[in-house]
Parts: structure tokens; sequence; C-alpha cells
């Protein structure tokens, strides 16, 4: 039972940061939580294998971002093939935020993906160059250009409404 | 904005998000997982029926001494698929055609290759390079458009990133061209030349950014691989438009009407000089729909595939047209326990007025009365299918050596590739 005490605590406290980390890669908060939810049955199927790596939370995430792209893959095959678009929508939690929001979305993808995993994710920056594939430079190079741009959106916004 | 403001919006963000999200009961972890046993025994148990019944009719025959080679290993269930498997496959006529096949190595996404083979008599395939340009993001995968006998692009994307990626080749994709594609296209053309498909692009970018606020479709041409507007477009929102013309060289665009937001077509019997559009009068509970038209025999047959209860991709709605397009009637509305449900393409037109419809319960269903209602066939072909210029192309999910291709809907034969 103690093994599965500390899994359960793994699950407590880095469920929504993967969730996150998947959101960046998918974009939709439902898909998301679905592939987390499968990433973690996948790793209590393994947890003897999980409790012996360096970091278990490492192990799951790695499993999250491979249910993803296989996901995005997936997803992308069917959107060309029935002639579909991007469904933009927006996941609980950003109301109060919605500027932000549509500013971080309007970023291309590559901007969008790092602010995601780096400022709500919470996830150091060279973890991010892991998942998204690119060097540890590139990241903070996309994460400085990212900031620019949304502190640019965010005062102009400002000055609409003050005007 | 300072800094230290755009950090303290980021973390109440970060917050806002992480408190919003459900944490469900860890007990459906362990739910979750046992389920999973299960089906892994089941695919287990079904890996080695087969293996059973293939080693003992044989024997039974007497005809064969058993293998004493180990039997094969049960199917791979790590989290990624090795493949090989089809990314995209494309034919030109019944002779010409291109195919991406991708492998991942050790189940990892992101060690995942890609190989391009062409075929000049329809059933020899070889190798050609695939160019991927070094702009490209590193998994992203390969899309193609199949102009001519020997010309082709492939557009590398990836997350529906607005930025395109392109690559085109006039020699049978033996040396590539990368192609300049801008966000937003701007150049024009009166109408689409033989040949050249229509392709996704963006119509309008959110606030200057990369992300695209108003889908649209722009002319891939043939020649420079180049992207251009129709100077005559269709007046619709959220437009989509078929690749390649239906067999009859009618070309269909699907949209949101402006004013009603209800679903509309728009069909080009000039090849995109001018338009006949019609309101469906099919709002839709959603604004995201799969639409595809199709011809047969002077008719034309128009279906939406959108999300039904328990599924993201049911076959919403099936319309008919006997006039070119200038009316449509709805000939299939989903209802429970109605097949079929849950689809992966729109349904196929055959020249004798049959509908034919893959599911990916590996069941194919026909119509012979304009697709009011459908029946098992007696023949299955893969899980989804979808017209290129040189027929209809159906393809199995984890396929990775061989397609069911058709000029007409009707007759199908198996494509070896590679």
């Amino acid at each position: 039972m103690a093994n599965e005490d500390w899994f359960a605590q793994l699950y407590q406290e880095s469920y929504r940061s993967l969730v996150l980390t998947a959101y960046a890669l998918l974009r939709d908060m439902g898909e998301a939580e679905e592939v987390t939810q499968e990433a973690f049955a996948v790793a209590y199927g393994r947890r003897g294998r999980v409790s012996r790596a360096d970091s278990p939370e490492a192990w799951v995430r790695k499993v999250v971002v491979n249910l993803a792209r296989r996901r995005w893959r997936r997803r992308a095959t069917l959107d060309r093939i029935l002639h579909r678009g991007v469904e933009q929508t927006v996941p609980e939690g950003f109301g109060e935020h919605l500027d932000l929001h549509a500013a971080i979305r309007s970023l291309g993808h590559e901007y969008q993906a790092a602010v995601v995993l780096h400022y709500l994710a919470d996830l150091p920056v060279d973890e991010v160059a892991s998942i998204l594939d690119v060097p540890v430079g590139t990241v903070k190079s996309r994460l400085s250009r990212a900031r620019a741009a949304l502190a640019a959106q965010l005062r102009t916004e400002e000055e609409v409404r003050g005007a | 904005m300072l800094d230290s403001d755009l950090d303290e919006e980021l973390t109440r963000l970060r917050e806002g998000v992480r408190g919003a999200l459900p944490l469900p009961a860890f007990e459906q972890v362990v739910a979750r997982h046992k389920q999973r046993v299960v089906r892994r025994r089941m695919q287990i148990g079904a890996a080695v029926a087969v293996l059973v019944v293939s080693l003992a009719i044989p024997l039974l025959r007497g005809q064969l001494v058993p293998d004493p080679k180990p039997p094969a290993a049960p199917p791979d269930t790590s989290v990624v698929p090795t493949g090989p498997f089809f990314n995209d496959v494309d034919f030109f006529d019944a002779d010409h055609g291109y195919a991406i096949r991708t492998t991942c190595k050790s189940g990892n996404a992101r060690k995942c290759t890609g190989e391009l083979l062409a075929t000049s008599d329809g059933s020899h395939w070889e190798q050609r390079p695939l160019a991927k340009p070094e702009s490209a993001p590193s998994w992203s995968r390969g899309s193609l458009e199949v102009l001519g006998p020997e010309e082709l692009t492939i557009d590398w994307g990836l997350f529906e990133n607005v930025h395109i990626h392109r690559t085109h080749s006039v020699d049978g994709g033996r040396t590539w061209q990368t192609v300049d594609v801008p966000d937003v296209v701007t150049d024009t053309v009166s109408e689409i030349p033989e040949n050249a498909s229509l392709v996704w692009t963006c119509a309008q970018l959110v606030g200057g950014g990369t992300t695209c606020a108003e889908r649209g479709f722009a002319v891939l041409l043939p020649g420079s691989g180049r992207s251009a507007l129709l100077a005559n477009q269709p007046h619709l929102n959220a437009m989509v438009a078929g690749e390649v013309p239906m067999l009859d060289g009618r070309w269909w665009v699907a949209g949101r009407d402006p004013q009603t937001n209800s679903w509309s077509l728009a069909i080009s019997a000039d090849n995109g000089r001018s338009w006949t559009t019609t309101k469906l009068g099919f709002r839709g509970s959603v604004d995201y729909l799969g639409w595809s038209v199709a011809s047969s025999g002077g008719t034309l047959y128009a279906s939406a595939i959108g999300p039904l209860p328990n599924t993201s991709n049911g076959l919403a709605a099936i319309f008919r047209s006997t006039d070119g397009g200038r009316t449509w009637q709805q000939t299939w509305q989903p209802a429970d326990g109605k097949e079929p449900r849950r689809v992966l393409q729109n349904p196929v037109p055959g020249e004798n007025g049959s509908l034919t419809i893959n599911t990916p319960a590996s069941t194919t269903y026909t119509s012979g009365d304009g697709g009011r209602t459908f029946e098992p066939a007696k023949r299955s072909y893969g899980d989804y299918a979808y017209r290129t210029a040189g027929g209809f192309v159906s393809v199995s999910t984890d396929a990775s050596e061989a397609v069911d291709f058709s000029p007409d809907g009707i007759d199908w034969w198996r494509i070896k590739i590679g």
C-alpha cells in the first residue's frame, strides 16, 4: 500500500503541470486531460520502474509527451482528410485572463509552446528544450521574443481601453 | 507594460488555470490501468488465436511441417507505434503515385524518419529523396500534393501553424526546390489552372501574430508550387475547399454564410471564375465540421462529419442535389442506433449511383437510395478513403505496405507500395 501512497502523491503533485505540458503540444485542454490520465494509467502499470527512475515525474512527462505527439499526428491526418480547420477553444481558468490568453494564442506555435511549458507548466528551460527537441538557446530566444510580443500586445490593449 | 507586470500576469494566469483544472480521483487512474490490462490481454489473446489457427490449418491438412522458429511476439503495445505507417498517399492517375511512409525508432516520436516512394506504372515503387527544409520543425510531418505525373509539393507543418515550409519538385521527387509561402497569400489568379489543387491557407491572422483567425483556401499552382488566391472567391466565412475537382470537373467550397452563419455550399463549373452558392439551412450544433462534395452521374452529394454523442467523428448529414448545386435536399440525419455513425471519411459515390463509406470498425456500408439508408457491404476497404486527382484512395490507419485504389468509386484494387 505504501507503494501506492507515493504514486498517489506523485499524481496529486504533478497532474496539473503535466496537463499543461500536454496542452502546450495539443492546444486542446480536453485532449490534454485525456492524454495525461492515460499516461498515469501507463505509469501505474509500471510503477516499480517509475519508482526507480531518477525523476518519476520526468518519467511520466515523457509518456505524456509521446502520447500527445501521437494524438496530434492522428488528428492532423484526420483534419486534412476531413477538411477541418483549427478549433479555437478557451479552457476554463483563462476567464479572468482572456487578454493574456489571446495574446499567447496569437504567438506562433513555437513561441506558444515555449511560453505554456515554461510559464504555465512551470518547467525549467532545459526541460522545455528537451520536450520541444531544440537547443536551450533556442528556447531562451523564443521566450525572450514571446515576452516582448506579449508585453507589446497587452500595452496596446491597455492604450485602446484608456483611449 | 513592465517586465515585472508581465511576470505577475503570467503567475496569476498559471495559478488561475491550475486552480480551475479538475483533479480526477486517484481511483480513476487505477481503474483505467485495469482497463488497459484487460485490453492488452485481449490483444495478446487475439494474436495467439491467429497464430494457433495459422499453424493448425496447414498441420491438419498435412501439407506443412511446423516451423521450428519461436512464435511471433505479441503485438507491440508500447506507447508510440514504431510503424511504418503512411503519412500520405496521393495519385495523379492510376499509374503515377507518391507516398510518404514514416518509421519511428524505439517507439520514440522524436526519432521518426520518413521516406518518399514513387511509382510511374502503378505497381513498381522506388525510393526518392524526402527533402525536408532546414527551417521545418524536426518532427513535422509532410503533406503531399501531386500536380502532375512528375510534379509534386510537400508542405511541412506543425500544429496547424500558419507558416508553411514547402518544397517543390518537377522531376518526380528526384530534386527539390524550396518555395516561399507567405503567411497570408495576396497573389491572385482569375481561374484554377489545369492540374492545380486547392489547399488550406490563412485568410486573416490574429492581431498581426502567426495564429490564424479566419481560414480560407488558395490555389496551388503547377509549374511554380506557389499559392495564389482566386480573384472571384465565394463570399463565405471559414471556408474549406475540395483539393481536387469532382469527377465531373466541378469544384466545391463549403463555408458559413456571413449573415446567417448557416452552412453553405458553393459550386463552380468554370474553374473558379464564378460560383453558385446555396445556403443549406443546416446550422449544425458545432462550428467544426468536415465537409466533402462529390459527383456521381450528374448528382451531387455533400456530406458533413462532426461530433455526435459518444464520438467526435460522426456522420452528421448527407445532402443531395440534382440541379448542379442550386438546391439541396438533406437525405441523412443521424439517430440513435442508426449506422454508420462513427466514420473517418465522407461517403464515396460510384458512377452507378451508390454511396460507399468505410468505418473504423472495419465495416463498409453502401447506400442505393441517395444516402437515406445504408447496408453493410460484402467487402470492406480500409479505415478511410479520400479523393485524389487520380481517383479514390482507401487506407488502413496502421497500413504500411498497401492501399486500395479506385478511379471511379466502384472498382477497387489493391496497390502494394514499396
